[in-house]
């Protein structure tokens, strides 16, 4: 890798100053899992590595106050899978525990989870001048795709997003906490994302001189909550398709139906459509199989990956099931 | 008649542990990649990121300046010149005749310049060192342009540093051009562009159609007397060996002109002697160390092009160099098993005969090499039952690192274009697969020896089918396929054989082991072979501690040094049969040396001596001695003895049955399919291997465990995946070029069989050659639906559910 | 198997899995005999020559190719 300077600030405050205003020559470190990555690829060759294992206090915490939980970005994916005040949220800490395996786990940051740059293959190979290295076109449209989004909605790269955390905060409505240099401010977590298409973009956000502090989750009457991933194998795989569901139960119904999509499209999706065909309804075989295909509906495949579309189809109607407390017919 | 195996056996056969277990698992053990030498340097490869591209400059004056740069070198083929003039910045060379050849001398004049490098007698020198008739060779950066480079990551230049790191900095600092050329890589590209050329040789194209027609019988006749016929396209891809220890090696030379490598290598001498003659060195000037090595299974033969460059950078660096690959570089640039796709037509009986077989298919072993499958082995396993075939095979050659031998080298192809359409027959006639193979088990020979292979091979499947059925609880099982329990996950189970040789290495220089026996009681065995992970250190102790009456962790086993003797390299499953009996011979010839030596001393006459557990006995007078005792009694005296064995000296017939050769196996797999995710999840597997002689039972488990564990990831996840617009591999990595976990894996049975008449045969390959084809049967019948093609990923399977129905 | 035969006078730098394993034996290797073809030449370690022609029995048993060294 490229040599670097290496700084470990023992605040957010005292991060920020060392932080640039542009993309490209500074970086951040939390558990390392990606950024290492890409620095020995040279996919990503900054002069500057902030780390952020320093910082201590709410940054490394999960604390239950009154209305919220809050995990700060610096929480280890396996203390979110085990943790207690997470409890109400199993769509999190499944979708945590589920995450590659536990080297990983035990290194990986919520933050980073949510901010980590993405897994295509095109993008990692640092011969390959692709759309988000400056290049003129995106590789995996005529190439090899089938790991690729199928929503895409027109957008020049099909990148997937790869956190497993995003779907299920999503859709327990949790809102991300960010501070920069004009101070903090806090988004619904669906608006920290976007798809890139340039070099300057990222999948994220945030603005290269701001830090996520923590993301919070609303803990007042926890909706019934799940998240079902298929993987092709169990050990440190990513998943193929995810799907987190979030619902009230009202007498028999479901009500307040949240229902997003992860690693179909180049940001977690929030499908009106599936969140659409349970609302106000029991949640059945039949009306989780009927959120499943509204969930599909308006997919457009690339030439590698249409086994996707029947896989968004079980996703949701698994995680819908799941979070209504069915027993999971798949397991025999 | 040869002492031959014990027929008491007191270690032959059951499970010992292996020996050197605790030093694997606590790091004492070391590996190549473990090896740091005082003063040692890094060395890096420089790799053309193009699939087909020639060079058109090559400047490497600003890497030579990067801060901890020591030395550098171009991959180029060494060529000895004769000193004719040498002066000033000026060169005048000719070329060292080859009287042989009529051939004409060549002249050249080389102008030293900085980039230029000159060694004499492996060591770099200046003009002004050299005198006339001098001989030498000499790297001029020009002679590099125009070189042809033919996938991305063919080698163009290597550099050694203080660090790793500034290795990375020199290497990046050397400047290269490349005119860029059309590549190929995508098989079914190559033969819609039969005459397109991107690949060395002399084809026209990439697409060699000498078809290797192997027809026997009558085919047609065959397919009209058939009750069923289906015809199907199955196939396998490219993967990769994925060594969990690289390539690699860290060379040295001494103050006298010798080599050391400590090389991840699976034939210390063969690495040796290859490193001999490249560098222009009396064999016994080079030292090959293999104490430990991370797998080979077919890859590591000799030094390979970063080996030669490690050595070649440590002698005009004047430091010992380490080059070890990176994951990216083994997957792309250190061999790989080449793939297979193969129309196949096969007809049949109700009864089960299989009536005619036809397959015509297509590999690529990369942008150079020869077949991918062993025609002359089709049908597999049934081959000698069926009366009617026509085999044909072309070779694809593609812009992709080139194939070397893995793990069973074109068996696994074969058994998966056969057990498939062997499946898919059996479903079209409505009968129960395990019918077919049952009619068309290999027939023994009546006139063959009753112990031997081909005397008994009907008998020994038979044997195996029944335990395998039993076992995997087939009986109850089976169900036609897709008409399982009903529901989202569907239930299968599969099954498929497998045959193989493991006969003692053919070399005309048999393997040697030498045991040596002290006052102190410790037996040495000493031998150049190499463990690969496969206990070889232990069968070894095994063998030396059966024959004198002590236990494994007695003997002191020194392995894995070229200069141990002879030994031939690990390939083949030839190692177990050539070591364990030059180990026995070996040992018996010490126990006897020390009979002789001692006997004298203790009033004994060494006929009437024999070795007991723990002890020597004499039973003729009555006397007995413990070993340690016996043995003091040497004094000054060192008993040794020394073992060979090869192929030649086994077929002697008063050899008969220490090792022989040819094995069969069977496999069931029981799966676990989601319809509804198209993910396999493999429940149960069964193995049914004989390999002649158990030496280790625990090892052999373990090997035949180790091989299934290869086949599933064979099956389910494993492929090189190319890019056709940039001709790069898009998955050199363990992220996307999968491996299954822990958590991945099934219960996996095995039942070894033990046939001490045969003698030692080696197991090391047949295990993972028929796990694939079980699983994708296991497959099929879950879901009633062929899955064609490995790996049976979700992709796949949900396609072929779309194209198939539910 | 079949019993190692003299083989015919070659290349001193051909090598191949095969020669690792079986030395002058090497024709009775059953991958060998199959077609399969896992050579390289000795003096560049990879599977092409010096000429940068391709490494195989046929190619590397010609007296008039340019490289071909006899022992």
């Amino acid at each position: 890798m490229k040599n670097f300077t290496y700084h470990r600030p023992a605040t957010v405050a005292a991060a920020l100053p060392l932080l640039d205003a542009e993309w490209g020559k500074t970086e951040l470190l939390a558990g390392g899992t990606d950024l290492l990555d890409r620095q020995k690829e040279y996919v990503s060759q900054p002069d500057k590595v902030v780390s952020l294992t320093g910082i201590g206090g709410a940054f490394k915490q999960i604390a239950a106050a009154g209305d919220a939980v809050t995990i700060g970005a610096g929480v280890k994916l396996a203390d979110i899978a085990e943790s207690k005040e997470l409890a109400a949220f199993p769509a999190l800490t499944g979708a945590a525990g589920e995450i590659a395996g536990p080297q990983i786990r035990n290194m990986g940051t919520l933050g980073g989870s949510l901010c980590q740059r993405n897994r295509c293959w095109y993008f990692r190979d640092e011969h390959v001048p692709c759309l988000l290295k400056g290049g003129k076109k995106c590789f995996a449209l005529d190439g090899e795709n089938e790991y690729h989004a199928v929503f895409t909605q027109g957008h020049p790269c099909v990148i997937v997003h790869p956190s497993t955390l995003a779907p299920p905060l999503i859709a327990l409505g949790a809102t991300a906490e960010v501070v920069g240099p004009k101070g903090t401010r806090t988004v619904p977590l669906e608006k920290l994302f976007q798809a890139p298409a340039k070099e300057t973009q990222r999948e994220h956000t945030l603005a290269p001189n701001e830090v996520l502090v923590a993301v919070k989750i609303p803990a007042k009457e926890p909706p019934r909550n799940a998240s079902y991933e298929v993987k092709q194998r169990e050990t440190s795989e990513w998943p193929l398709v995810q799907a987190a569901v979030a619902f009230r139960p009202f007498v028999k119904v479901a009500r307040d139906v949240r229902v997003v999509l992860g690693h179909v499209a180049p940001t977690p999706l929030v499908s009106e459509a599936a969140a659409k065909a349970l609302e106000g309804k029991e949640v059945t075989d039949a009306t989780a199989t009927a959120a499943g295909e509204a969930a599909a509906a308006g997919a457009k495949p690339l030439s590698g990956n249409g086994y996707k579309v029947a896989l968004v189809k079980t996703v949701v109607k698994r995680a819908a099931l799941l979070a209504a407390g069915a027993r999971p017919y798949w397991e025999g | 008649m040869a002492e031959g195996w014990p027929k008491k056996r007191r270690l032959l056969g059951t499970k010992v542990k292996r020996l050197d277990g605790p030093d694997k698992a606590t790091g004492r053990a070391k590996y190549s990649y473990d090896v740091n030498r005082p003063g040692m340097l890094h060395g890096v490869m420089l790799r053309c990121p193009h699939a087909h591209a020639k060079i058109k400059s090559i400047d490497t004056a600003a890497a030579r300046k990067t801060p901890g740069f020591k030395a550098l070198v171009l991959v180029l083929p060494a060529k000895d010149w004769i000193v004719v003039k040498a002066g000033g910045d000026a060169l005048e060379l000719r070329s060292v005749p080859n009287k042989k050849k009529k051939e004409k001398e060549e002249q050249r004049t080389v102008k030293v310049t900085p980039g230029v490098t000159i060694l004499r007698k492996n060591k770099v020198v200046a003009v002004a060192d050299l005198k006339p008739d001098d001989v030498v060779q000499v790297e001029v950066p020009d002679d590099a342009v125009g070189r042809e480079l033919f996938f991305a990551g063919d080698e163009v230049a290597a550099v050694a540093a203080d660090t790793e790191e500034h290795a990375e900095d020199a290497l990046r600092a050397i400047k290269v051009e490349y005119e860029v050329l059309d590549h190929l890589v995508v098989e079914e590209e190559v033969i819609k562009n039969p005459k397109k050329k991107t690949t060395p040789g002399a084809l026209e194209g990439n697409y060699d159609t000498t078809i290797k027609d192997a027809t026997k019988g009558d085919v047609e006749a065959g397919f009209k007397e058939a009750e069923a016929t289906v015809e199907g396209t199955y196939g396998v891809p490219v993967i990769s060996h994925q060594c969990l220890e690289t390539h690699g090696l860290v060379a040295e030379w001494d103050a006298d002109g010798g080599l050391t490598v400590w090389a991840s290598t699976q034939a210390t001498v063969a690495t040796a002697a290859a490193l001999a003659g490249r560098f222009g060195l009396p064999p016994a000037k080079v030292k090959c160390v293999t104490h430990y090595m991370g797998g080979g299974f077919g890859s590591k033969f000799g030094p390979d092009v970063q080996g030669f460059a490690a050595a070649d950078l440590a002698r005009r660096a004047g430091a010992p160099v380490k080059i070890m690959l990176d994951r990216e570089e083994e997957i792309i640039a250190a061999g790989n098993r080449p793939s297979a796709t193969g129309t196949v037509k096969i007809g049949g009986k109700k009864d089960g005969t299989i009536t005619a077989f036809a397959v015509d298919c297509y590999g690529s072993p990369g942008y150079t090499g020869g077949a991918t499958i062993n025609l002359n082995l089709m049908p597999y396993v049934y081959g000698d039952a069926v009366a009617n075939m026509a085999r044909s095979h072309k070779v694809v050659y593609t812009n992709a690192g080139v194939a070397r031998a893995m793990r069973a080298p074109g068996h696994p192809q074969n058994c998966v274009l056969t057990e498939f359409a062997v499946d898919d027959l059996a479903a079209k006639l409505g009968i129960d697969p395990l019918v077919i193979r049952r009619k068309n088990l290999p027939p023994n020979n009546p006139k063959a020896d009753k112990v031997s292979w081909a005397g008994r091979r009907h008998d020994i499947y038979t044997e195996q089918l029944d335990l395998a059925v039993k076992l995997s609880g087939w009986n109850e099982k089976w169900h036609p396929p897709g008409k399982g329990k009903p529901g989202a996950v569907r239930h299968g189970i599969g099954m498929a054989l497998h045959t193989w040789g493991g006969f003692a290495s053919g070399s005309t220089t048999p393997n040697e082991c030498s045991v040596f026996i002290s006052k102190d009681g410790t037996p040495t065995a000493e031998t150049s072979t190499q463990d690969l992970g496969t206990a070889q250190r232990t069968v070894t102790a095994i063998v030396v501690a059966e024959v004198l009456g002590l236990m494994p962790t007695d003997v002191l086993v020194k392995l894995g040094e070229s200069v141990y003797g002879f030994s031939s390299g690990s390939g083949g499953s030839t190692t177990c049969p050539s070591q364990a009996p030059a180990a026995l011979l070996a040992a018996q010839a010490a126990r006897d040396d020390l009979f002789k030596k001692v006997a004298p001393k203790v009033g004994a006459d060494p006929k009437d001596l024999a070795v007991e557990a723990g002890k020597v006995v004499d039973a003729k007078n009555k006397k007995e001695w413990g070993w340690k005792e016996f043995c003091g009694r040497l004094g000054m005296d060192e008993a040794k003895g020394r073992g060979e064995w090869s192929l030649a000296i086994s077929n002697e017939p008063e050899n008969a049955n220490i090792s022989s050769g040819q094995v069969g196996g069977v496999q069931t797999a029981e799966v676990l399919v989601d319809s509804e995710t198209g993910v396999v999840r493999v429940t149960h597997m069964v193995a049914v291997q004989d390999c002649g002689l158990v030496v280790n039972k625990l090892a052999c488990e373990s090997q035949v465990a180790g091989g299934v564990i290869m086949g599933l990831n064979y099956a389910l996840f494993e492929e090189n995946i190319f890019d056709k617009h940039t001709g790069r591999q898009v998955n050199p990595d363990m992220e996307f070029y999968k491996l299954g976990g822990l958590r991945d894996m099934p219960k996996i049975t095995v039942h070894m069989q033990d046939m001490p008449e045969r003698g030692v045969i080696g197991i090391g390959e047949p295990p993972t050659i028929s796990t694939a084809a079980a699983i994708g049967n296991a497959v099929f019948n879950a879901l009633g639906v062929r899955v064609p093609f490995l790996p049976l990923s979700p992709r796949r399977v949900l396609d072929a559910l779309a194209k198939g129905g539910k | 198997m079949e019993l190692p035969q003299v083989p015919a006078p070659r290349c001193t730098h051909l090598q191949s899995k095969a020669m690792a394993v079986h030395g002058e034996g090497f024709e009775g290797d059953t991958d060998l005999q199959g077609g399969a073809a896992d050579f390289a030449c000795g003096r560049t370690g990879r599977a092409l020559g010096p000429d940068d022609g391709t490494v195989g029995l046929a190619r590397c048993c010609d007296p008039d190719r340019g490289c071909y060294e006899e022992y």
